[in-house]
């Protein structure tokens, strides 16, 4: 079904289009990158604030209220950029393993994300307002960063695993 | 001696071709490196932001500063580590790469420029710690942000022109070697 997305894909106009205009494609993946380090640094800040590293004078609400909304922002400017790539050459990634590990992982990246904006504006004081954040807190923060940097991860890992 | 000879003789190195040799080390050190720089361009962007008075304009500019430029240093001595084993694996060439060039111009330009905020405008950082950042502190925080945003798009270049300078040496060591635009 993936193969036949794919031949599909492959023969619409956009997808030559992005072929033949040879600046498309780097662009894409520096805006793309860029976009990555706003969600990374963003993402690092809020969850390292969680677990209680750096010499941050903000409580992880008041980091979270400044971090979380760049987030998704960025995510949507990736999605695009992404998209711009996966209609390219849409056998690179569709059909590629890392690719489809990559999908999984940002699924829950993104669920734990909302998770955390969610907790944080429900139960504040359990998510570091004035005072250390609790464990469950810091658990969603550890498995946020795990999650976030192994997107990073398989996305750098897509263009050596050719499907 | 040449730089090309100079070049070919780093190459030799036994890290150099500990780098270049199999397939998974350059490509690990690459993510590194990518991971690395996504922190260092993302972390600056804050102090950036907050000098142009985008975003956490309610907190004096040193306190940012003292926050997050630790996770820059730290973030940039990663990206500066990973991106010299790139550079040795295939310096030859990288020397005569122009996007790699152009890229270390542009991080001269972004130290240049952040030796000259820090030393002179960021001197009398106390009387506009909180009010309205004086022109010559947008403007440094200008030009940090368009050379950052540089440096990537030159970093991102390199792999495409340089292609085929590294990656899995061979079809058969790996599932497929890298791509045109790995």
């Amino acid at each position: 079904m993936l193969a036949a997305l794919c031949a599909w894909l492959e023969k619409t106009p956009l997808s030559a289009a992005i072929q033949d205009i040879g600046w498309i494609i780097p662009i894409s993946q520096t805006v793309h990158i860029l976009a990555l380090a706003v969600v990374l640094s963003s993402i690092v800040f809020v969850d390292v604030r969680l677990l209680g590293l750096g010499a941050w004078r903000v409580s992880a609400p008041a980091m979270a209220r400044r971090f979380l909304p760049p987030v998704w922002f960025a995510v949507a400017v990736m999605a695009v950029t992404g998209a711009i790539l996966i209609i390219g050459e849409p056998r690179r990634d569709l059909l590629n393993p890392v690719f489809q590990i990559k999908m999984l992982l940002l699924v829950a990246a993104l669920v734990v994300t909302a998770v955390i904006q969610a907790g944080i504006a429900a139960h504040p004081r359990a998510w570091g307002e004035g005072g250390p954040a609790a464990w469950p807190a810091r658990l969603a923060a550890g498995l946020s960063l795990a999650v976030w940097l192994a997107i990073a991860v398989c996305g750098r890992f897509i263009a050596y695993f050719m499907g | 001696m040449s730089i090309t000879a100079i070049a070919k003789s780093i190459e030799g190195l036994a890290l150099a071709r500990f780098v270049a040799q199999g397939p998974w080390v350059f490509p690990t050190v690459e993510t590194i490196h990518v991971i690395a720089i996504a922190m260092v361009v993302g972390s600056i962007a804050v102090v950036d932001l907050r000098l142009l008075g985008v975003s956490w304009t309610a907190r004096p500019v040193t306190e940012v500063a003292e926050e997050v430029l630790p996770w820059t240093w730290v973030s940039f001595a990663v990206a500066a580590i990973a991106g010299g084993l790139m550079f040795i694996s295939a310096a030859s060439k990288y020397v005569t790469d122009l996007p790699f060039q152009l890229k270390m111009l542009l991080l001269a330009l972004a130290a240049a420029n952040m030796l000259v905020f820090h030393f002179v405008t960021y001197r009398d950082v106390e009387v506009w710690n909180l009010g309205r950042t004086p022109r010559a502190a947008k403007v440094a925080a200008g030009l940090s942000l368009a050379f950052w945003i540089a440096v990537v798009t030159c970093g991102r270049l390199v792999s495409f022109s340089t292609q085929n300078a590294f990656g899995p040496p061979s079809a058969s060591a790996a599932p497929a070697a890298a791509g045109v635009d790995g």
